[in-house]
């Protein structure tokens, strides 16, 4: 008989558990700062997670990942504000905080990320110990099929919006295919940017880890950071009571589409939480911004905690998203113990993380309204310059400012902003249908 | 549909893309027609009820005062210059003059709008003269009682303009013999929020009534104190020909974008075709079978080798859209060109059709489940097939286990199914019984009111 011993106690998991969350809930309110880039800062450049206790490392990630997913609700309401004249369609958390409700969207919000995290827990750790493995060796040899699915979805379903405006039939196809052509433009512009950052040997090897962080701050974090200093707009004052009001059916149906679009992603390889809720939210033909703003606090817990807890089932053995990649270096999971603490892990940083999402939330909503928005914008948009610099050197700020163009021009088509994620798709999608060479050629790259 | 044929599995497997067309089959009626036939139909009669800024995108739009017309009466704008005289000014009423670079009109403010004004200025319309500040009003132009055009002051279009036009469209339906197609814009305004207003379609008074609504969000959560005062929320237009229309509830205008509605003779009366470029030629069997064989022609063409079973799926990924689609109230025209109309779907929910979406979606897992376990071992997937009822449940014989896990995995989808026609039938008691069809069509107003915002 084979004996696997093991030495993980609850302290350690409370421990640095905790600590993750707490490193989550200070730094994960900065728009365009993803868990995985803060993760590669601190678990490479502490000795205490790469030469100590080997449980470190993932329960003190699985704490930030948790605690990310709660606070991340800051950036999206609060600091990605948009004029609406220069979009044809709000965001419902932009709109909520345009009329004084920013910390009503972050409640919704909230509801849904906890109701995700109490599935992720109870439904892998139950049903899911029977199901997922079952449901992996399925679909593991069509990864691909659904990553490419998934993709021809997102184009075939772009709803066009400025179409109406037109006075001829044509003047109206124009208007509508111009938006479609410029999200196609913005994903192949993205995939070529990708092929860039991951061929061209424009970021050094030694830090090649964090060869896509220029990209994902440029796509997603600085041109809502410039935008919002341009635009110089102001805030109303925002309604900070802890109370919400919503009907139970945009809870079911929310958390429903949350937690399918967010374990879609967390389950398909390179599919992300966005793409992910938008097939979700198909499925549950989700209606209403209440139900939206649930359904995206289900789907990015659910994805971004699910595709890391994959990684402590001890015989599934699946490796999912960027902190996974992380942490399977550095830890591989021995018992079922382990498994287990993770999920009473995952409850008790999510019931952690929503007391400090909720009174973060506050603080910002009246921080926002005394402070001017541009400052604090500008302070974010130095932060993120120096963060790429600091990762990547020179070079990482040239693909940043590329990824800050994409990044604008998706705003300016009025196209889904998840289009950028050809930065990861395409090489992907280039690599398993053997074209990677050609497309090398092509650019000049190799 | 491609994973009930192995080899199309197999070229999966091996990172063949073509079977990925069968997912795009399935897609395709929906994509010819809200990326093509949408913005080709002819447009007869367009409805602009708030034109927005060209620059903002949003309404209202402003407009000089020499540009004001018998056309524009009742379209929301803004003007912009200085008060001249003040007329009349009391709580909840001010008359007085504006003018701009282009000439000068009279202006009545009254009710609700007379304090947002006040609100909007920081003052009284007197105070506002003596600043000599340039200001801006948003209304429409009205024809007052002794003839003379005015500017009302007012947050949204009067639905008068709209009644107009729909029952222009329908009477111009009955007189041409063809379709008529009217196009309604909605009205969109600062903060992404919509005005929504409300067409009832009164068929026995030969009367159309237009119900302006309160401003409400993309999810259609209406915005308080947002809804218009009682003397311009109403606009009746009477026509002269008698319509119909199928569905009982009113339609309902607010976020996204306006519809097009179609209207066409049919006998002696009108009927509505609610998005007439929806569900026609590209939801019938017809365009499936097509699609299948120019899919397959394709592949054939370019030498793939399973371009048969790839056609196949391809017809029956399309179908099973048309299919899909035949479940809700619509329906589509489903065998042209010997059908020509579109006829109403089975309307299984009516009260929850999201149910019924998602029963499907999960129909279609559950047979991509029941594809996979069963082909996979002859796919060389997994040794074994993973999912095997008959080492679970005894009683269930081998060669059945298949059927049954896939009785299984249906049953959930077979359930809602089942209740939809429950639900469908005390939906058509409710509405449709005879002799109580006046009865009904009040209440389903008054429930659609309800939902246009405080009535």
């Amino acid at each position: 008989m084979i004996v696997v011993e093991y030495f993980i106690t609850v302290f350690d998991v409370i421990l640095w558990g905790l600590m993750g969350a707490s490193l989550g809930l200070a730094l994960s309110w900065i728009p365009g700062l993803h868990i995985a880039n803060l993760m590669i800062l601190v678990l490479y450049a502490t000795p205490l997670f790469t030469g100590g206790n080997e449980y470190a490392a993932p329960y003190f990630a699985l704490g930030a990942v948790v605690a990310f997913s709660f606070m991340s609700s800051i950036a999206s309401t609060y600091l990605s504000v948009s004029d609406e004249s220069m979009m044809l369609m709000l965001f419902p958390s932009q709109r909520y905080l345009l009329v004084g409700r920013g910390h009503r969207a972050v409640l919704l919000y909230c509801i849904g990320a906890l109701i995700g995290a109490l599935f992720l827990a109870v439904f892998m750790t139950t049903i899911g110990v029977v199901v997922m493995p079952i449901i992996y060796n399925l679909f593991s040899p069509y990864y691909w099929f659904a990553l490419l699915a998934v993709v021809l979805f997102m184009f075939l379903s772009e709803w066009p919006k400025e179409s109406d405006l037109g006075r001829s039939g044509l003047e109206r196809l124009w208007l509508a295919w111009r938006q479609i052509l410029g999200g196609l433009l913005v994903f192949f512009a993205s995939g070529v940017l990708g092929l860039y950052a991951t061929y061209s040997g424009l970021i050094k090897l030694e830090v090649s880890f964090a060869r896509l962080t220029p990209l994902f701050i440029g796509f997603f974090g600085l041109p809502w950071v410039l935008r919002n200093i341009i635009s110089r707009r102001t805030l109303p004052a925002q309604d900070t009571r802890h109370v919400v009001e919503t009907a139970p059916s945009a809870v079911i149906n929310g958390a429903t589409s949350g937690i399918i679009g967010g374990g879609i992603a967390a389950f398909f390889p390179v599919i992300t939480g966005g793409m992910g809720a938008l097939i979700g939210g198909h499925m549950a033909s989700s209606r209403g911004d209440d139900a939206f703003l649930i359904s995206q606090g289900a789907a990015r817990t659910v994805y971004y905690t699910g595709a890391l807890f994959f990684l402590f089932h001890p015989t599934m053995r699946i490796t999912r998203g960027a902190v996974a990649w992380l942490v399977g270096g550095l830890y591989t999971p021995k018992a079922w113990i382990e498994f287990y603490y993770g999920a009473a892990l995952i409850i008790l940083v999510a019931g952690a993380s929503l007391l400090g999402t909720i009174y973060m939330s506050k603080a910002v909503a009246k921080l926002l309204t005394r402070v001017s928005y541009a400052k604090i914008s500008a302070v974010i948009a130095v932060f993120l310059v120096a963060l790429v610099y600091y990762l990547t050197g020179f070079n990482g700020l040239i693909l940043l400012a590329a990824a800050t163009a994409v990044g604008f021009a998706a705003m300016v088509f009025n196209t889904r902003l998840s289009y950028c994620l050809g930065a990861l798709i395409l090489p992907v999608l280039l690599n398993i249908t053997g074209y990677t060479d050609e497309a090398l050629t092509l650019l000049g790259i190799r | 549909m491609v994973t009930f044929f192995p080899p199309l599995l197999l070229d999966l497997i091996n990172g063949v893309m073509w079977p990925v067309l069968a997912g795009v089959a399935a897609y395709m009626p929906d994509f010819v027609d809200f990326k093509f036939r949408k913005f080709l139909w002819r447009q007869d009669i367009v409805v602009d009820p708030a034109p927005r800024d060209p620059r903002t995108k949003l309404s209202p739009r402003r407009i000089k005062i020499n540009k004001l017309s018998e056309a524009e009466r009742w379209r929301l704008y803004y003007i912009r210059g200085y008060v001249g005289r003040v007329l009349e000014e009391r709580e909840g009423f001010a008359k007085f003059t504006l003018r701009d670079e282009t000439g000068e009109i009279l202006v009545i403010a009254r009710d609700r709008d007379y304090t947002k004004l006040r609100e909007t200025l920081g003052s009284t319309i007197e105070e506002a003269a003596r600043a000599k500040r340039r200001i801006s009003i948003s209304g429409f132009l009205d024809i007052g009682e002794d003839g003379k055009p005015y500017w009302n002051v007012a947050d949204a279009p009067h639905p008068q303009l709209i009644a107009n036009k729909v029952a222009e469209a329908i009477d111009r339906a009955y007189e041409l013999g063809r379709m008529v197609t009217i196009k309604i814009h909605n009205i969109r305004v600062a903060g992404d929020f919509y005005r929504r207003f409300l067409v009832h379609y009164d068929q026995d008074n030969k009367r159309i009534i237009v119900y302006m609504g309160p401003l409400v969000s993309t999810g259609g959560l209406p915005l308080e104190g947002t809804e218009p005062p009682e003397y311009r929320k109403l606009g009746v237009a009477y026509t002269k020909y008698s319509f119909r229309k199928v569905y009982p509830r009113p339609t309902i205008i607010d976020a996204f974008s306006g519809p097009e509605i179609g209207y066409v003779k049919s006998g002696e009366v009108v009927e509505e075709v609610f998005i007439p470029w929806h569900r026609g030629f590209s939801h019938s069997v017809t365009a499936s079978l097509i699609a299948g064989v120019v899919v397959g022609l394709l592949a054939l063409l370019v030498g793939y080798t399973n371009y048969l079973y790839l056609a196949v799926a391809c017809t029956l990924g399309y179908l099973a859209h048309v299919l899909e689609d035949q479940l809700g109230f619509m329906g589509s025209n489903l065998l042209p060109p010997l059908t020509k109309k579109r006829v109403p779907g089975l309307m299984l929910f009516p009260t929850r059709p999201g149910l019924m979406n998602f029963a499907t979606n999960w129909l279609m897992l559950a047979l991509m489940i029941w594809n996979l376990n069963r082909f996979s071992p002859q796919l060389g997937v997994t040794p074994y097939k993973l999912i095997r009822l008959s080492t679970v449940i005894q009683s269930i014989p081998v060669h059945l286990e298949d059927y049954a896990l896939l009785g299984l995995l249906i049953a959930p989808t077979l359930l809602v199914y089942l209740a939809g026609v429950v639900d469908r039938s005390l939906f058509i008691r409710k509405y449709r019984a005879p002799g109580v069809e006046e009865a009904t069509r009040k209440e389903t107003l008054e429930e659609a009111l309800e939902e246009v915002g405080g009535y």
